[in-house]
């Protein structure tokens, strides 16, 4: 059941239709030796009612991004704000996490996650009998969002015997039975939500993404390689190699993602450089920067600047024992990197 | 500032039962697995508890059902009546805590009285009473409860109850009455009687005048009865009195005045006062008889039945020593029943195998079951149940489990229990005994607690593997997760090895430490650890063995070869378990009929050597002579009649054996093991040889420090005297055939022969020559001949002719009935038989269970692959060939290294089992391997795995190519 209550607001510096917030933050997976950062210093805010994409290569550290959002991974660095619970979720324990999340965010991934014994109606349903919602208000709401998503023809069907398109409408039904009455406050994760759809069913998805978040003010994190998917989004970020290297208003060409494309100083005043843009300079490694008639006019260096101070000296590769040219790390021969 | 703060939603308390119970529901054939795997597990020692249990209750039962009573306290002649005290003694006895009633039998003299008959005027209990017309009878006061209470004791004809101004009468009163008045009484006539109250015993008057007599008219005859066994305590309770009747020189005293002569009547018809009376003056002493309570001695534990009561009679001829205390015969015969049951509870180790498998069974499915329910968990940790509710869920649902595992284990024991108590041979059980055991079965508090605590061991297992397994589930899994494991590239030679020095180890193991009492159990357990390494270790070399025979069989299987081939090096994880269990299923089975049937062999061979020759005949002394009239019977080869009397070395007791050496060693089925050092032919040789030799036992040997050659001086029982002479050793023993071991004390428990019978009592024997003590003795009679047949002879002729005499018992190993001779032996092979055969049933009920688990759930998680060969143009019929194919191989791996494994284990256990049973063989152990039971076994066992492998194969040829794809 949802309530509210007036509480004393330590985390007053956030404008009101912040509904997460995440500053900062570094996340570092440790595989026996191997240390893999997955994101590095990312800062976002999610605001009430909004709906932002994710767009990114595989491996740029999306998914990561969406279970610290969800409260799912913790951050090793940095602050994650939840709006219900008003604090920095990175130092709640598992249960209250658990049970602040319940009411607050919903996830739709591209597997569905539908339990198969169980009917589109019962699926729609479990969130709400797992957060104890009373029998009444938790019927009553299953049966708004199955009308809500068009399911009430298929709400006694086994999730098995579903199609795609209505399995992803139960699990976006089933994201939303708890979120359904916060008054807006709630956050509809998305994971490729329409990644295994044919192009018409996602539209009709997406369609229905849109009505919900009109509808109930809901807003919706999605993380998409689908030009479809982030052409209705409010706002879209682009992630690459675990930094946000550009956010991007509404109505972007994925192809085209330099002409919208707007790059932000994180919190060390470091800014990400888009990688399209290096390649159309030659990939070049240093720059020179000035500040010239209201622009920051950066000028790549031929050759490599900085390194003309280090003593250079060619090497001998420890596995063929090939010499390594001056300058270079990876054996011409081999293949082996210094 | 202030801002408004949602509440959380705290989370349902009751979800996770509820969702555990749909999920029970929603996977029935999977959890139904579980649990009654678990109850196989469950069900095996409860089993042998609830048999030995029920058993001893049966036993006890039928003790008490046989015996109306069990104590009889009668006023010893000389001792005089004291009412004050025996209303003591009776106040006592129904306070004891093992008395259930107690039963006072008031009796005295009644004279049959008609209108037809002459009135009689004086009367002497030892007079000719028939010649003067008196019909005198036994008159005994009874109730309807004391009736009841009887009423299994006679038989009888109308009714067995009483009331006012009936009467019943014993068959023999209405012979005896015929004899006297010629009348003929039957049901329905009326007769009347005059009861002697007070006998004028001390006056010596039988002047009826002097007597109080009391006259009763027109008692209706209801019953005419008969006592079943005049052995009981009830027939001593009414002795009969030798009485001539008719003339003085009458041959025979008739048997008069017992209850074989006697009425019954009333109390209440007599009246209290007169019963009193009666009961202080009349011509019969009123004995007590008490009998105790089943239950409340049970309750005092029944490896103390016997102990109990016998205590309980002493301390009644303690502290009444007027009163003589009689009964409890045949008690230690149920004791030693009682003990054999008891003793028997050791088996359990035997099936200790078993119940290991079935637990590991138990954990492992249930672990494949949570993993494979990875996507699941995801599922619900996404939709906002927290780690609690899903560790909550899985505790409940093996909480569930673990309480129908215990229900159903204890269920099925219950039908498990009666067929071991049932089993009269392998596979061959008693309808009746079955039927009579399930109707009384019980279950002793300590099986339920064993089995409660094995059951909880499911939960225990979640308790550890499932909290990790949520623990790593992360949220959006797919909910269908398949491993894809690389081929195994392990060494054959490798695990052949490890193999080999396993069951070297096993073989060596009975014969470096000796078997007997805890270091047998220890070994049992030991040897069960190592089944499980050599189950490993077998199907990690069989499953390479058999990858390769299939890789090398392309020119029969073509391109499937090479599938079945990697087939069976990948996927360890879901095939070893099976393999092994598969192994440990047919090995188990294997092992234990290799077991029952070298503990029956062994029977036979100490069977034969206790009876001692093809022939034993035990009888009253008969004159050596009797050989010749032996040897008169066809197919009689020869005979040599056995002196046995008392000897007696220091404080050392035993029994002379006096035999005709020479005829001894070729009518006596000698072992090698039967003398030391020599063999039989020797020994005896050199004590013909020697007229005063003497054979004496390894023990008595040891004891006196004596060899042979060595004298001893032996003080023996002589016809009526006691006699001493000096012996000669010629050899030392450690058993003989007829005899048993040398000395009892050699032995850690009772001896076969004990159990037969056949044991020389005391301390063992020593054996001398027949014709020196006849004629130091004069001893020319022998109770036992030693009789050689033919071999083809067939002896039921001879033994029923022989058995024709009064007291004569001959034995021979095909006419000897266990069953009937030695209930205790009986007892124990039914034990072993019904846990091999129960075990033979269990044992292919988990492996079939296995079956289904584990291949059904491999069919399960490879349907893509499956999808695939179809969608590569792969008929139905080459999906379930190729299937089929890969799990009988599965399957034939696990008979071929089970077969060897099976007689390895069944040659280390066989001999262990010996060592935890309560008898001691006096020769080696038999090791006997049923072939063709072990073929026809294993052949049916793996027909029936083979076959349960085409459901999964014919499954897997079912997978839709179109579902299977789509749904990647």
């Amino acid at each position: 059941m949802v309530s509210t209550e007036e509480t004393l607001d330590l985390y007053g510096a956030y404008p009101d239709d912040v509904v997460v917030s995440v500053e900062n933050v570094y996340k570092i997976y440790k595989k026996s030796d191997l240390e893999v950062v997955a994101l590095s210093g990312v800062s976002l805010q999610i605001l009430e009612g909004k709906i932002m994409c994710v767009v990114g290569p595989s491996g740029s550290g999306k998914t990561t991004l969406t279970n610290i959002i969800g409260g799912i991974t913790k951050a090793t660095v940095g602050k994650v704000y939840w709006a219900n619970l008003r604090t920095d979720i990175t130092k709640q324990s598992e249960r209250v996490l658990t049970e602040a999340r319940r009411s607050f965010i919903g996830f739709i991934f591209q597997v569905n996650n539908l339990l198969p014994h169980l009917n589109a109606w019962q699926n729609v349903e479990l969130a709400a009998r797992i957060a104890g919602v009373p029998k009444k208000i938790r019927q009553e709401r299953v049966n708004r969002l199955i009308k809500l998503v068009g399911l009430e023809e298929r709400k006694h069907n086994k999730a098995t015997t579903l199609s795609g398109g209505e399995r992803s409408r139960v699990a976006i039904a089933s994201a939303l039975v708890n979120l359904i009455d916060t008054k807006g406050k709630g956050l509809v994760l998305c994971d490729e939500p329409t990644g295994d759809l044919d192009p018409e069913t996602a539209q009709r998805i997406l369609e229905l993404f849109k009505e919900l978040n009109e509808t109930l003010g809901t807003s919706f994190f999605i993380v998409t390689h689908s030009q479809q998917v982030a052409s209705m989004a409010d706002v879209t970020i682009e992630i690459r190699d675990g930094i946000v290297s550009g956010f991007h208003q509404k109505g972007i060409d994925l192809d085209e993602l330099g002409g919208t494309r707007i790059v932000k100083l994180d919190n060390n005043y470091r800014l990400p450089m888009p990688v399209d843009l290096l390649e159309k300079a030659g990939n070049p490694t240093e720059f020179k920067i000035s500040f010239e008639n209201n622009r920051f006019i950066l000028e790549p260096q031929l050759g490599d600047v900085v390194d003309t101070v280090r003593e250079r000296k060619a090497r001998t590769c420890r596995v063929c024992g090939s010499e390594i040219a001056q300058g270079k790390f990876i054996c011409s021969n081999c293949g082996s990197t210094v | 500032m202030t801002k408004r703060k949602q509440h959380q939603l705290k989370g349902s308390s009751l979800w996770s039962l509820t969702y555990a119970m749909s999920s029970l529901r929603n996977y029935p054939i999977r959890n139904m697995g579980i649990a009654l795997v678990l109850a196989i597990g469950i069900s095996l020692p409860t089993t042998i508890f609830v048999w030995s249990d029920t058993g001893t209750r049966l036993v006890v039962h039928d003790y008490f059902d046989e015996n109306t009573y069990q104590l009889a306290l009668t006023l010893k002649p000389n001792a005089l009546f004291d009412w004050t005290r025996t209303q003591e003694l009776i106040d006592a006895a129904e306070a004891h805590p093992y008395v259930a009633y107690l039963d006072r039998l008031v009796s005295t003299v009644g004279i049959l009285q008609n209108d037809t008959l002459p009135e009689w005027d004086s009367y002497d209990i030892l007079g000719f009473n028939y010649r003067d017309g008196i019909k005198d009878m036994r008159t005994i006061f009874v109730d309807n409860n004391l009736l009841g209470n009887w009423s299994r004791d006679f038989t009888y004809e109308g009714d067995f109850t009483l009331s006012s101004g009936e009467i019943l009468v014993s068959q023999g009163f209405i012979d005896y009455t015929e004899e006297v008045h010629g009348i003929k009484l039957k049901i329905g006539d009326q007769i009347d009687f005059d009861v002697i109250a007070h006998e004028q015993r001390y006056s010596g008057s039988n002047d009826r005048n002097t007597m109080n007599v009391l006259p009763y008219e027109n008692f209706t005859i209801v019953g005419v009865y008969d006592l079943i066994d005049l052995g009981s305590l009830i027939a001593d309770a009414f002795p009969s009195v030798p009485r001539k009747n008719w003339d003085p020189f009458q041959l025979a005293n008739d048997l008069v005045l017992g209850i074989r002569d006697s009425i019954m009547v009333l109390k209440e018809d007599i009246g209290k006062g007169n019963v009193t009376e009666i009961s202080e003056r009349s011509y019969f002493n009123s004995p007590l008889l008490i009998r105790t309570s089943q239950d409340a001695l049970l309750a005092a534990g029944a490896p103390n039945v016997a102990t109990n009561l016998v205590t309980f009679k002493s301390q009644f001829e303690e502290e009444y020593p007027q009163y003589s205390v009689a009964g409890l015969t045949g008690i230690w015969e149920l004791q030693a029943t009682i003990d054999t049951y008891i003793q028997s509870q050791v088996l359990t180790v035997i099936i200790f195998p078993i119940l290991i498998m079935s637990l590991m069974l138990t954990i492992y499915t249930s672990e494949t079951s949570v993993s494979r329910r990875k996507g699941e968990i995801s599922a619900l940790r996404a939709k906002g149940a927290s780690f609690n509710q899903v560790f909550s869920t899985f505790m409940w649902e093996s909480l569930m489990l673990s309480i129908i595992g215990l229900g159903s284990g204890i269920a099925l024991s219950f039908i498990l229990a009666p067929l071991v108590g049932s089993t009269v041979d392998l596979f061959v059980f008693d309808m009746a005994a079955f039927v009579r055991y399930l109707s009384n079965i019980s279950i002793p508090l300590v099986s339920i607690v064993i089995a409660a605590v094995i059951a909880m061991y499911l939960p225990a297992a979640y308790l550890l593997h499932v909290a990790q397994r949520i623990d790593v589930s992360e949220v959006g899994q797919p909910m269908d997760t398949s491993a894809d494991e690389s081929a195994e590239s392990g060494s054959i030679k490798r695990y052949g090895f490890g193999l080999g020095s396993v069951l070297t180890f096993l073989v060596l193991l009975p014969i470096i430490i000796e078997p007997t009492g805890f270091a047998a159990v220890g070994e049992i357990l030991v040897t069960t650890l190592i089944l499980f390494i050599a189950s490993y270790l077998g199907s990690r070399t069989m499953r390479l063995v058999t990858a390769r025979v299939s890789g090398g069989t392309a020119f029969l299987l073509g391109e499937k070869a090479l599938y079945l081939s990697q087939s069976l090096r990948k996927r360890k994880g879901q095939f070893m378990p099976l393999l092994v269990i598969l192994t440990l299923t047919l090995t188990t089975t294997t092992m234990m009929l290799v077991q029952t049937e070298s503990f029956k062999a062994t029977l036979q061979s100490e069977l034969a050597y206790a009876i001692g020759a093809d022939m034993r005949i035990e009888s009253d002394p008969k004159p050596f002579s009797f050989n010749e009239t032996l040897l008169r019977f066809p197919g009689i080869v020869d005979a040599m009649p056995v002196v046995e009397t008392w000897g007696q070395v220091s404080d050392n007791r035993f029994f002379l054996e006096a035999v005709d050496p020479l005829r001894y060693a070729q009518i006596g089925k000698f072992s090698e093991q039967s003398f030391v050092n020599n063999d039989s032919f020797t020994v005896l040789s050199a004590l013909d040889a020697l007229p005063n030799g003497i054979v004496i036992s390894q023990y008595y040997a040891d004891l006196w420090n004596k060899t042979i050659g060595d004298h001893l001086l032996v003080y023996f029982g002589g016809l009526n005297t006691t006699q001493v002479t000096s012996f000669q050793i010629v050899g030392i023993a450690l058993s003989a055939p007829g005899f048993g071991a040398a000395s009892t004390d050699d032995l850690a428990g009772a001896s076969f022969a004990a159990q037969f019978g056949f044991q020389a009592g005391q301390g063992g024997f020593a054996l001398v020559n027949i014709d020196y003590l006849s004629s130091i003795t004069g001893i020319t009679e022998a109770e036992l001949f030693l009789v050689d047949t033919v071999c083809y002879v067939d002896m039921t002729p001879i033994i029923n002719s022989l058995e024709e005499e009064k007291n004569t018992h001959v034995y021979s190993v095909e006419t000897f009935n266990i069953d009937e001779q030695s209930s205790s032996i009986r007892l124990f092979l039914s034990g072993i038989q019904g846990l091999t055969t129960i075990a033979y049933l269990l044992t292919a009920a988990m492996g079939l269970m296995a079956i289904a688990l584990f291949l059904g759930s491999a069919v399960l998680e490879r349907k893509s692959e499956y999808a695939v060969f179809r969608a590569l143009g792969g008929t139905q019929r080459q999906v379930i060939s190729m299937v089929f194919g890969e799990f009988a191989g599965t399957i034939i791996a696990a008979i071929s290294i089970s077969v060897i494994l099976g007689f390895a284990f069944g040659f280390a256990l066989s001999i262990m089992t010996f060592g935890i049973s309560p008898f001691s063989p006096v020769l080696n152990e038999v090791l006997a391997y049923p072939f063709q039971m072990m073929l026809v076994t294993i052949v049916a066992e793996s027909a029936v795995m083979i076959a349960a492998c085409y459901i999964p194969a014919k499954r897997a040829g079912s997978v839709n190519p179109a579902t299977a794809l789509r749904n990647l």
